[in-house]
């Protein structure tokens, strides 16, 4: 039987076609006139041999401005083979090339390439098997034009630093986690290592919000930092938006990652994994002609290699890690033609127990962690022929932290359990299209909603957890108080929004708001008296939260961005106590203002720069009294300030290269108000530079990373008192976070190679070198017990994380 | 693949990371406050205590430290780390107490519990936590040739916020603390480079039992201090700087080995016993290297 593989014409979805409507990172949207959609002048069929089976391989097809094919790249795939044999037809394609305002301009469309089985009369056989289900041949259809339906992608911010997980995989030091991308991208400190903190423009970690599917989640990493909380091969691409984005988000001071899920790809498909770090495995399947599944599980042992070799003075001991498990299940169904629910759960597991023993008891140190989320939501999308869509997406989860710890003489116990739901409804529709001198006008509105009902257990110390401004040493042990509360909060938001795309001519002015209501309650106003019970509160806050962009495309390669945009966030549940926090804290507030460019210096090489200011008021902070009044161990007397330009040149794939080096330059601040003098934010980095390259040859593909970073202040200590009581010493500090870890850089190197097995199986072995020169790069400033000399931890050394999967 | 190829691939993440400032906390190699012990160590605001203080040097325990004497006037804020507030420090955050003996025998200041325990000047101020243990510390400045070194006398402040029955039961159950003491230990001779173990014993009401309000149960919750114990020498290497037993663990000792150093010498000891509560205990002794 010799099956033919026919490639189906059927170009579905697309992106935007000009110039400047690449995908990549720091991409913007041009959105000007397109006069004329590419046309297929030549298709190429493509043959897989020994396929059983039909097929659907979603690509990006990039299109010179001549109609010439100069970039394929696979969003979803139907396995290797099939991939293989799309990408290799596209690239004969042939175009019509794409007319912006009547001029041939480059494009980029996305194109499904479906396979079916085309079936000779199998040969006479002595037994024979019963013949396969076969689809008879479908001819080719030919399209004239893109058909604009699909799933459509997450808005453009107009500053968004996005990549594709085909390319995130390829990028030295991240051993194959898309999620970790986002690490090398401009505006985003370095984390420390064995950290997953986000740290961008200047924002505390819990100011920067994460989003899969746009649902909320609590963390884009595990808790060492290791990997991502979401398997790489469910990830579409990631966005980072470090500041000043659209209406339709909100809650957070700071920036916006964003995670997109893949869709499932038809058939089967998998694979199975293991590396140093962890094993992990997925598989994906049809269940009929509109429905798909799959689900993907990893578990982390990076814990059990620790334990197999001890060694006396090993990096667990200063920087723990846990255990991590992550899994997640999805599954597609196709309704009718433009109408698609994704139903997803996601769900993430860290833990850690230790003890650390010393004849000393007070050196004793007995800990025990688990943090833990779980998501599941329903994704309804529908596009309409004009292109009007309606998105709902209604979630509800679980967050879990537990945190026993016993170091030093007073224990620590800290327990939160969250119940999150919401709703995030999006409503765009185009209200005119340009005409002349009548602008283009596309209107968005939606509601993002988001409530977290959370019970807290928080006994021990007032100094833990910590937080920023926290004046302190490493490794310190924290204050002799000890106190307890166990309280339950809800904060529930409501945030409509809306905003407009209005073009007029070669700019795009994008104004819109947030009007964000937040109800806030708790079950305890003030501490608990024996004879008093406890007394609870409910209120309600609001704050209009305007944003604006606009984007003037000066000629088809050059454009000028500007964004502005106010915004808020209530105060975490755990400030919310009235032990250890301040039941009646209101909203902190932030405004952000960038302008920016983004030259296309050749249709896959692009430059951007971007520069940013950043304000944020009524921040929480630690009360300054030794005697605050009842309920008020915080107040909201925090400001801070940050401000930098950032660059970024990115080459996009081109004859098996891509890469970008990225630099940003920055200084972020804060002070208690009235203080005269702003210190430097305990995260400000003030330049982070970033290289990253990959190079297909072949089966093979090398890459390399070189990252430097400033480090983060710190407080210098200029002495020390002896405490007899606890027979420890106390440091005398100098001026707040008047030094710096010293800086960090690090070369990474990444080869990998793969195997074509036949019959759709595909083996990837790959080797990711971090810190190819072995530098010990400084993570924190440690002291003598007696504050007398100090000195740095190390980081990583060189490390050599080996991996392989197999897949079909 | 040889064992050292495959701890680069596996266990590169693992290696040493932490420097090795090569100082120990049991060498003593210049004027140090060891520890500084009130006695009795548990008293009402206003009792009147004695408070000596042991100051170690490289050529032995200064018998007759000159020794400057301050209460600390005000409470750290809520949130620092720190034992005591950076403004006693400062001459102008104490309150001078005697400047010269080397021994005092003074009042504990009346106001302690408003300012450093949980009496409050009105019902909408907080009023202070107490350590693990229930209590509440009024800091002693002491400054020895310009070591600075803070001893914390614990001040009954009262029962703790809790319901009328467990304060009555409070009341009845909880006895002040007393400084444990430490039976002797010598060690007259010792051969150059040699180990030998030594030994710190207590009585066995040295270890109090003592309750202490758990809030987190609302109940009076019994436990048994631990013992903690510092050593110090002017030469040689301790095993531990510090070692002991916790609350659960029974024994009345704590072992630590010592080797001597490699040359004919004398070496001071001094060995100083803690409880969790303030009470505090030491002894030095003299031994001859051969």
């Amino acid at each position: 039987m010799n099956r033919l593989a026919v490639a189906l014409f059927v170009a579905m979805t697309t992106c935007s076609t000009w110039a400047s409507a690449q995908q990549g990172v720091g991409g913007q949207p041009a959105k000007r006139a397109v006069t004329k959609l590419p046309k297929l002048t030549r298709f190429v069929e493509a043959e897989v041999p020994g396929a059983t089976e039909g097929a659907s391989v979603v690509l990006v097809i990039e299109l010179s401005a001549t109609g010439k094919v100069t970039n394929v790249t696979v969003v979803e795939s139907a396995g290797p083979a099939f991939d293989k044999a799309a990408v290799e037809a596209a690239k004969q394609f042939e175009f019509e090339p794409a007319e912006v305002d009547g001029k041939p301009a480059p494009a980029k469309i996305t194109y499904r390439y479906e396979f079916s089985i085309k079936v000779e009369e199998p040969p006479p056989a002595v037994v024979a098997p019963p013949p396969p289900v076969v689809e008879p041949v479908k001819p080719l259809e030919k399209t004239d034009e893109v058909q604009i339906t699909g799933r459509p992608r997450e808005r453009k911010q107009v500053v968004d630093y996005s990549v594709r997980a085909e390319q995130a995989k390829k990028v030295a030091g991240t051993q194959g986690d898309v999620l970790k991308v986002i690490q090398n991208l401009p505006g985003i400190s370095r984390p420390p290592v064995a950290s997953g903190q986000i740290v961008v423009w200047g924002s505390a970690p819990k100011e920067t919000r994460v989003y899969v599917d746009g649902v909320d989640i609590p963390a884009l990493y595990h808790g060492s930092g290791l990997r991502g909380t979401v398997s790489s091969d469910l990830v579409a691409s990631i966005d980072l938006v470090p500041g000043a984005y659209g209406a339709e988000y909100g809650r957070g001071l700071g920036g916006l990652v964003r995670v997109e899920t893949r869709p499932l790809p038809r058939g089967v498909h998998g694979f199975v994994a293991a590396d140093t770090l962890d094993g992990s495995a997925m598989v994906t399947t049809s269940l009929g002609e509109r429905v798909r599944v799959g689900g993907a599980f990893r578990y982390g042992w990076i814990d059990e290699v620790f334990k197999a070799y001890p060694t006396d003075r090993d990096l667990g001991d200063t920087f723990p890690i846990p255990r991590y498990r992550d899994g997640q299940l999805k599954a597609t169904f196709d309704l009718k033609k433009d109408v698609q629910v994704d139903t997803v759960f996601l769900w993430s597991d860290d833990a850690l127990q230790r003890t650390v023993d010393s004849p000393d008891p007070a050196k004793r140190k007995v800990e025990a962690t688990r943090s833990h989320f779980w998501r599941v939501y329903a994704r309804y999308t529908s596009v309409s022929e004009r292109g009007d869509t309606v998105i709902l997406t209604p979630f509800y989860g679980q967050d879990g932290s537990r945190l026993d710890q016993r170091f030093g003489g007073t224990p620590t116990a800290l327990t939160s359990d969250a119940d999150r739901y919401g709703l995030r409804a999006a409503l765009k529709s185009t209200a005119s299209k340009p005409d002349g001198w009548m602008p283009g006008i596309v209107v968005n509105a939606g509601l993002d909603a988001l409530g977290t009902a959370t019970t807290s257990k928080h006994a021990g110390s007032l100094t833990l957890p910590p937080r920023e401004g926290d004046i302190t040493v490493f490794g310190q042990p924290p204050g002799d108080e000890y106190a307890f509360d166990a309280y339950k909060t809800h904060i529930l938001n409501l945030g409509p929004y809306a905003f407009a795309d209005v073009r007029l001519g070669p700019v795009l002015i994008t104004p819109g708001a947030r009007f964000d209501m937040y109800l806030i309650e708790g079950n305890k106003q003030l501490p608990p008296l024996p004879t008093v019970p406890p007394i609870g509160f409910s209120r309600l806050e609001s704050a209009l939260a305007p944003r604006a962009s606009a984007r003037w495309d000066v000629n088809p390669r050059f454009a000028l961005t500007a964004a502005y945009g106010q915004y808020n966030q209530a105060p975490e549940p755990d400030d919310l106590s009235s032990v250890f926090g301040t039941p009646d804290l209101a909203l902190a507030k932030a405004t952000h203002v960038t302008v920016g460019e983004s030259l296309h210096i050749t249709d896959s090489l692009n430059l951007d720069v971007v520069a940013f200011e950043k304000s944020l008021s009524d921040l929480p902070v630690r009360s300054r009294l030794p005697n605050p009044i009842l309920g008020r161990l915080l107040v909201q007397n925090g400001e801070a300030r940050s401000y930098g330009v950032q660059f970024l040149v990115r080459q996009e794939l081109w004859h098996g290269f891509f890469g970008w080096a990225s630099y940003a330059m920055s200084k972020s601040q804060r002070r208690y108000v009235g203080d005269e003098l702003w210190r430097p934010f305990d995260f400000d980095q003030p330049h982070v530079l970033s290289l990253v390259g990959s190079q297909e040859i072949g089966p093979w593909s090398i890459g390399a990373r070189f990252r430097y970073a400033s480090g983060n202040p710190r407080t210098p200590v200029i002495g020390s008192t002896y405490d007899a009581r606890n027979d420890r010493y106390d440091p005398i500090f100098g001026l707040q976070n008047a030094i710096r870890i010293p800086a960090f850089w690090q070369l990474d190197f990444r080869i990998d190679r793969t195997f074509d097995l036949g019959r759709g199986f595909r083996a990837l072995a790959f080797v990711d070198f971090q810190n190819l020169t072995n530098r010990a790069n400084a993570e924190e400033i440690v002291y003598t017990s007696n504050f007398a000399r100090r000195d740095t931890i190390s980081g990583l050394p060189f490390i050599a994380v080996v991996g392989g999967r197999l897949e079909l | 693949m040889n064992s050292t190829v495959r701890r680069t691939l596996l266990v590169g993440l693992l290696a040493a990371c932490v420097p090795d400032l090569g100082e120990r906390d049991s060498l003593i190699t210049e004027t140090t406050v060891l520890a500084i012990r009130g006695e009795p160590p548990d008293v009402e605001p206003g009792a009147n205590v004695h408070f000596d203080v042991l100051v170690a040097t490289p050529e032995g325990p200064m018998t007759a430290p000159v020794a400057r004497w301050d209460y600390c006037a005000a409470a750290k804020r809520l949130t620092e780390n720190g034992s005591v507030s950076s403004s006693c420090l400062f001459d102008s955050g104490v309150i001078p107490v005697a400047a010269g003996p080397s021994a005092i025998d003074t009042n504990i200041p009346s106001n302690a519990c408003n300012v450093f325990g949980p009496r409050t000047l009105t019902q909408d101020d907080r009023p202070r936590d107490p350590d693990i243990t229930g209590g509440y510390y009024q800091p002693l400045r002491v400054i020895v040739g310009g070591k600075v070194g803070f001893g914390f006398e614990r001040v009954a402040c009262g029962a703790p916020l809790a319901p009328a029955d467990v304060v009555d039961d409070f009341g009845k159950r909880y006895h002040a603390n007393r400084n444990p003491t430490l039976d002797p230990i010598a060690l007259a001779t010792a051969t150059r480079g040699a180990r030998v173990v030594l030994r710190a014993t207590w009585p066995a009401d040295a270890a109090e039992s003592y309750v202490v309000y758990d809030i987190a149960n609302k109940v009076l919750a019994l436990h048994r201090e631990s013992m903690r114990v510092s050593w110090f020498a002017t030469a040689g290497t301790f095993d531990a700087d510090r070692t002991g037993r916790d609350e659960t663990e029974t024994e009345l000792f704590t072992e630590n080995g010592w080797t001597a150093p490699n040359r004919a010498q004398n070496v001071d000891f001094y060995v100083v016993l803690r409880d969790p509560r303030g009470g505090t205990a030491f002894q030095t002794f003299r031994t001859k290297i051969e």
